[in-house]
Formats: structure tokens, C-alpha cells, sequence
């Protein structure tokens, strides 16, 4: 290391803005019967999604929000089988993703297959745009990859598989914004976004 | 939840939630939203009980990381990370403040998300470049070579913040002197 760099790691090492044995004052308990609580919820009404979420969205959304509701409330053969608590109630994260608007809000929206995958950063070869441009886009998708996918109202990404994907800046959204293709869904998106 | 399942979350939660909890906090800047992703984090762990890896805490990170980043996008929060690392550091209520170097965190918070997210693993949760890549779902060997240039680039950001520390303490000593230059030639 020269004189000039300092040792960042050390630095920052002490300049920790949260240290787990110095935590602020929050209840165990609490946080314990909220995690007991949704999964109850889960488990047992899978249906209380809030209406809000998928009134939020709109026109083909709607469509796209049902499908993920379809998609959390029931087994898939490509989930993990794990307990016997379907997909889980991804909506307090989807809700404000929702309130962002439908399809048309998106910076992109395309139909679009995986050719490779690093870490989070997901290459798509664009097959049809209907928001945006371009024949290749290179996207963050954390939400979508690697084994800690945590697949909200979304299917995990894989290589050679091809999605209707929908986002902006540069990240891919999950809630239902980025979907396994299918030609009906697709004729729906190009019809939303025209 | 069966009582197994139950019993085996239960003790997951006991070992882990601390280190989650801060994780979060240290990302969110507040505890209400590190609460949420805290406990959504052992949501998603309850729904892959029986695919849970050993150790099971950088797979935690992993899912609380991505859990965190879909919320800063739902959100589309218009903080900068400037400001939410500072909030961080106000987050601690032990008034452990003295070690938070300013200049060090502003210029973490302009790295990319990718190089802020691996220097802050191996700093704050002190993890090995095998659990940073179960967290970060790329390959050992990519966690060092990209650790590497991490630190690089914080380095390079540090030294820029010196140099215009630099030519602003000039400019401000230049303007100084004039002030009084010309306050003296302004006596009678």
C-alpha cells in the first residue's frame, strides 16, 4: 500500500454507523409477532393482498399484478416446496412500488431474453421494445438473481429464458413489472404502451 | 407453522436478528424500514426453511440486500446516500459518533452501488470473501478482484475530496488576504 492510500478497510471498519451490540431501543417481541404475523397472514388468507395493490395498477398491470398475486397464492413447481406457506405477502414493498403507476410510467419495457447473468447485472437481448430502444440492455436485477432471489411477484431470471421486462433507470421491476413471456401478455404490453 | 418449522425459525431469529436488524439499519438509515426488511428477510427464510444453506447468516444478508434495494426502488427515494449514510450515523442511540470519519463516508457514497455494497460487507459486517459472495451471488474469486478495485476507487475518491479540500482552503486563505489587505489600505 503506498503512503497515499490510506487503509480504507480499517477506516471504515471504525467509522461503522451501527454496530450490532450497540443497537437502538426496539422490542424483540415485536418484531418477532410481526414476522409470526405475516406469515399467518400467508398462510391463511392468502387473499388479503390489498385491493390497493392491485387497484394501483392499471390496464395491463392489473393483468400483470393479478398474475403475481396468482403467482404468490399458489405452489409453482419451480419454488422451493418448503413449508407449507405459500409465496409469502410481498405487498407492503409492492404497494409502494405500485404507487409509481402502470406500464406506461416505466423508463423501458420490453420483450427480452437472458443471455447472461453477473451477480445482480442482467444482459438482455431485446427482442420487442415498447417503451425505450436499443437490440441489448444490461440491467440491474437484484431482486432476480442468484440464490437469495427473492422473487417478488416475479420469476427468478435465467439464462436463455425469455420475459416481458419493465423498469426504470437502469433497474428491472419486480411486483410484477417483469414477467415470463407470453405471446398474449406480449400483444397486451404493446397494446398498453402504444 | 408447524411446531418444528416454528421451532427452527424461532431459533434462526434468536441467533440472527441482531445482525440482520443492523445490517439493515446501517442501509435504511432508520429503524422503522429495518424493521420491515428484518422481518420480511425471515419471511423469505421461513418460505426456503428447508433449503437454507449453512451458514445460514450471508444468505440472510443476501435476501435482506435485495429486500433492501427493491424498497429504495419502490420508494424511488430521492435521498442521496450521502444523506442516508449520515443518517445512519446518527441512528445509534449510544452516542458512539467519534469514529464516524465524514470525508470517509461521503466518498463511499459516491461509488457505485456494486463497489459501496462489497467494502461495506467486508468493513462492517466483517464478512470473508466466500460469504460476500453467497450475499452478492458472484464467484469468490470476482469478490476479490472487485474488492480490490473497490478500494482503489475509494482511495482515488479520497484523494480528489483532498485536492478540492485543497484548492478550496487556497481560495479561501487568498480571499482572506485580500479582505485584510484591503481592509489596511482602506485606514486612514
Amino acid at each position: 500500500m503506498s503512503k497515499l492510500q490510506r487503509d480504507v478497510i480499517a477506516d471504515l471498519r471504525a467509522s461503522n454507523p451501527q454496530s450490532v451490540e450497540q443497537l437502538p431501543s426496539y422490542s424483540k417481541a415485536r418484531l418477532w409477532a410481526r414476522i409470526e404475523e405475516k406469515i399467518m397472514t400467508d398462510s391463511t388468507k392468502p387473499s388479503a393482498v390489498p385491493l390497493r395493490w392491485l387497484l394501483a395498477f392499471s390496464g395491463t398491470a392489473l393483468a400483470a399484478a393479478a398474475a403475481a398475486f396468482i403467482f404468490i397464492s399458489s405452489p409453482t413447481p419451480s419454488l422451493p416446496t418448503g413449508p407449507s406457506v405459500p409465496l409469502g405477502n410481498p405487498t407492503a414493498i409492492c404497494a409502494d412500488m405500485a404507487s409509481m403507476g402502470g406500464l406506461q410510467a416505466r423508463d423501458f419495457a420490453f420483450d427480452g431474453t437472458v443471455t447472461a447473468i453477473d451477480g445482480d447485472q442482467v444482459t438482455f437481448s431485446i427482442n420487442e421494445s415498447f417503451i425505450g430502444s436499443g437490440n441489448q440492455m444490461t440491467l440491474s436485477a437484484p431482486e432476480l438473481t442468484g440464490e437469495t432471489a427473492i422473487m417478488l411477484g416475479s420469476p427468478a431470471l435465467e439464462i436463455g429464458s425469455r420475459y416481458l421486462v419493465a423498469g426504470d433507470d437502469n433497474f428491472v421491476w419486480t411486483c410484477g413489472f417483469t414477467q415470463t413471456y407470453s405471446t398474449e401478455l406480449a400483444a397486451d404490453w404493446a397494446a398498453q404502451t402504444r | 407453522m408447524n411446531a418444528a418449522d416454528k421451532q427452527r425459525l424461532e431459533s434462526l431469529f434468536a441467533k440472527h436478528q441482531a445482525q440482520i436488524l443492523a445490517f439493515a439499519i446501517r442501509r435504511t438509515g432508520n429503524l422503522a424500514d429495518a424493521e420491515e426488511v428484518a422481518a420480511e428477510t425471515f419471511v423469505v427464510a421461513w418460505r426456503r426453511l428447508q433449503q437454507l444453506p449453512e451458514p445460514a447468516l450471508p444468505w440472510l444478508y443476501g435476501v435482506a440486500r435485495r429486500l433492501i434495494a427493491n424498497q429504495r426502488r419502490g420508494a424511488r427515494r430521492a435521498t442521496r446516500m450521502q444523506d442516508k449514510l449520515i443518517q445512519e450515523s446518527q441512528v445509534s442511540s449510544s452516542g458512539s459518533k467519534m469514529g464516524i470519519d465524514d470525508q470517509l463516508l461521503e466518498a463511499l457514497s459516491r461509488l457505485k452501488i456494486q463497489d459501496r455494497d462489497l467494502l461495506q460487507l467486508v468493513a462492517w459486517e466483517e464478512l470473508s470473501h466466500d460469504e460476500i459472495a453467497v450475499v452478492m451471488g458472484i464467484s469468490s474469486n470476482a469478490v476479490a478482484i472487485r474488492l480490490h478495485r473497490a478500494r482503489l476507487r475509494l482511495n482515488q475518491e479520497l484523494s480528489d475530496s483532498v485536492v478540492k479540500d485543497s484548492a478550496l482552503m487556497r481560495t479561501l486563505r487568498w480571499y482572506k488576504g485580500r479582505s485584510a489587505s484591503r481592509q489596511r489600505e482602506a485606514r486612514p
